[in-house]
């Protein structure tokens, strides 16, 4: 990998107005902002909305580790992808709708399969309350209709 | 995992203010793609935005393509010794968590035998009758009934295969059968695309009318016709997008007499591989596609010593590969009063190693077929070619 400096840096700003100084290969691993180098229609200063620093922090370590090791083995790669991604519910999904939102794969990739994991062997219950945002409150109702639907298909 | 679980126990309190219930459909799709079967028959009840996805057309081609998806066995019981109980089902096996689930299945279709799997359904036939031939999902338990092909009187080894032609987007099915007349016995194949409401006869190359057909494979746009030559046995392609028959070049030191057991056919690590059986050896060849216009060819890719002397009172069958370099067995062996007893055994021939699988309700005897499972529903696909 050659030196850093001799790439075209890009500037990234967030929805909070925080900027952040990227190498372009490093940004254009979103196809969004690929496409609008790639159409000469970004001037140095990207504004990136919907997306606040905090997130756009994350996105960007992400990508950084993917673009230094594309040389590096898969497996280690597997490894950093799997902890990057086991976060408090609420960064993943900003995560997962900044990714879509920008468009990088390799992450929403690797975020999907972290939620995919987080719901392998759950029960109804538990994944209504996961990730539905679903109440107690809910629960019980939905429960008691659910159950009265049941006694009738078992008459 | 630990993680996960204080994440949860924390949202029980209701701290979750958003859901997953607000990504864009596509997100969502992808996240269920990934999930095993179990799984999405769970979160087809979780809510109704869910289930909407899950029947889509989208999703279910999005599951069938999918590298996340792992096998399946279905089991189908045998009558053994009386077990009405497990007569009307179909299991559906997880070989990594060791666990069934019962399937159940109409009278009809449990009398029929499983003569080929493509994209998750199963081909249903019987081995001395022309009709019926049924296409079923064991998944969304949906069947179809194809068309009838009229009466054979004098007909035996009827063989029904079914495959995906990509070209198209049409599932295909060909049965061979063969048939004594005056002249002679003779084998047909005739074709039917899912939807159309008649067969057509096909035409086979000359050499292959006196050959008596052993089973079929799907793989990959094509059938792969075992077939059985006197003492030797042949293996032919049948291409589903041009309907042609073409024949696999064999390398000189493959045997195509085989007296001992029959050659096998299956998909392993994406290719489809002939397995080869003999007493203390398991030999895999693999088959290479090649250009269109040049004949499939085959080679050797593995020999592996099996490190018991298997036969008639102890035998084995392979049903498919599994993961850390295994293979999963079906091994069956006779009791003192002589009836068969089968269970299934993992094979590590790297490490020189069976392992017993204590999977339990699992029947005394049973065939048993490794599939993906899958969503597709028959009758869709018969009035989407319509």
């Amino acid at each position: 990998m050659s030196s850093s400096l001799e790439k075209n840096m890009l500037i990234l700003r967030s929805s909070d107005g925080e900027e952040f100084i990227v190498p372009e290969v490093v940004a254009v691993m979103s196809k969004a902002i690929k496409n609008m180098v790639e159409d000469e229609c970004a001037s140095n200063t990207i504004p990136v909305p919907n997306v606040d620093a905090n997130i756009l922090a994350m996105v960007i370590e992400f990508c950084k580790k993917h673009d230094e090791s594309e040389a590096e083995a898969a497996s280690d790669l597997k490894t950093f992808d799997s902890e990057f991604v086991n976060r408090g519910q609420e960064a993943l999904y900003d995560l997962i709708t900044a990714a879509n939102f920008r468009d990088v794969k390799e992450l929403l990739d690797a975020l999907c399969q972290n939620v995919a994991e987080m719901i392998k062997g759950k029960s109804v219950h538990h994944i209504r309350i996961q990730f539905l945002g679903y109440q107690l409150f809910e629960i019980l109702t939905s429960n008691f209709i659910w159950n009265i639907w049941c006694d009738r298909d078992f008459d | 995992m630990v993680d996960s679980n204080q994440r949860s126990s924390a949202n029980c309190d209701g701290q979750v203010s958003k859901g997953a219930v607000d990504f864009p459909k596509e997100i969502i799709s992808d996240i269920l793609s990934r999930l095993p079967i179990e799984s999405i028959f769970t979160c087809k009840i979780v809510c109704k935005t869910w289930c909407d996805i899950i029947r889509d057309s989208y999703f279910v081609n999005k599951l069938c393509n999918s590298h996340y998806h792992p096998t399946r066995l279905i089991l189908k019981p045998l009558r053994g010794r009386v077990t009405s109980d497990t007569s009307s089902h179909l299991l559906l096996v997880d070989i990594e968590e060791q666990k069934t689930r019962r399937i159940p299945v109409d009278k009809m279709l449990l009398g029929l035998r499983i003569m080929c799997i493509c994209n998750g359904l199963l081909c249903l036939a019987l081995g001395n009758k022309i009709d019926p031939v049924v296409i079923y999902n064991p998944i969304t338990r949906e069947h179809v009934v194809l068309p009838s092909l009229g009466s054979k009187p004098t007909l035996c080894n009827h063989k029904v295969g079914l495959g995906f032609d990509p070209s198209s987007g049409k599932y295909k099915v060909v049965q061979a059968y063969t048939l004594y007349s005056n002249n002679g016995k003779m084998t047909r194949f005739e074709i039917i695309s899912l939807g159309e409401s008649s067969w057509r006869e096909l035409s086979a190359p000359q050499g292959m009318l006196d050959l008596a057909v052993l089973g079929v494979v799907f793989w990959n746009g094509a059938l792969y016709w075992k077939m059985i030559d006197g003492i030797d046995i042949d293996i032919v392609e049948f291409n589903l997008s041009d309907e042609k028959f073409h024949a696999i070049t064999f390398p000189e030191n493959f045997s195509h007499f085989q007296p001992q057991a029959p050659l096998q056919l299956m998909d392993s690590g994406g290719f489809l591989t002939i397995v080869e059986r003999s007493s203390g050896q398991i030999k895999l060849w693999r088959l290479m596609r090649n250009k269109i216009g040049e004949d499939s060819s085959v080679s050797l890719q593995q020999t592996y010593d099996t490190h018991v002397n298997w036969g008639n009172a102890v035998y084995y069958e392979i049903i498919g590969d599994s993961t850390h370099n295994s293979y999963l067995l079906k091994v069956g062996f006779r009791n003192s009063q002589c009836e068969r007893c089968e269970h299934l055994t993992q094979f590590f021939p790297q490490k020189r190693q069976y392992s017993h699988l204590d999977i339990p309700s699992l029947p005394d005897r049973f065939y048993t077929v490794c599939l993906k499972p899958s969503l597709v529903s028959p009758i869709a696909a018969s009035l989407r070619s319509n």
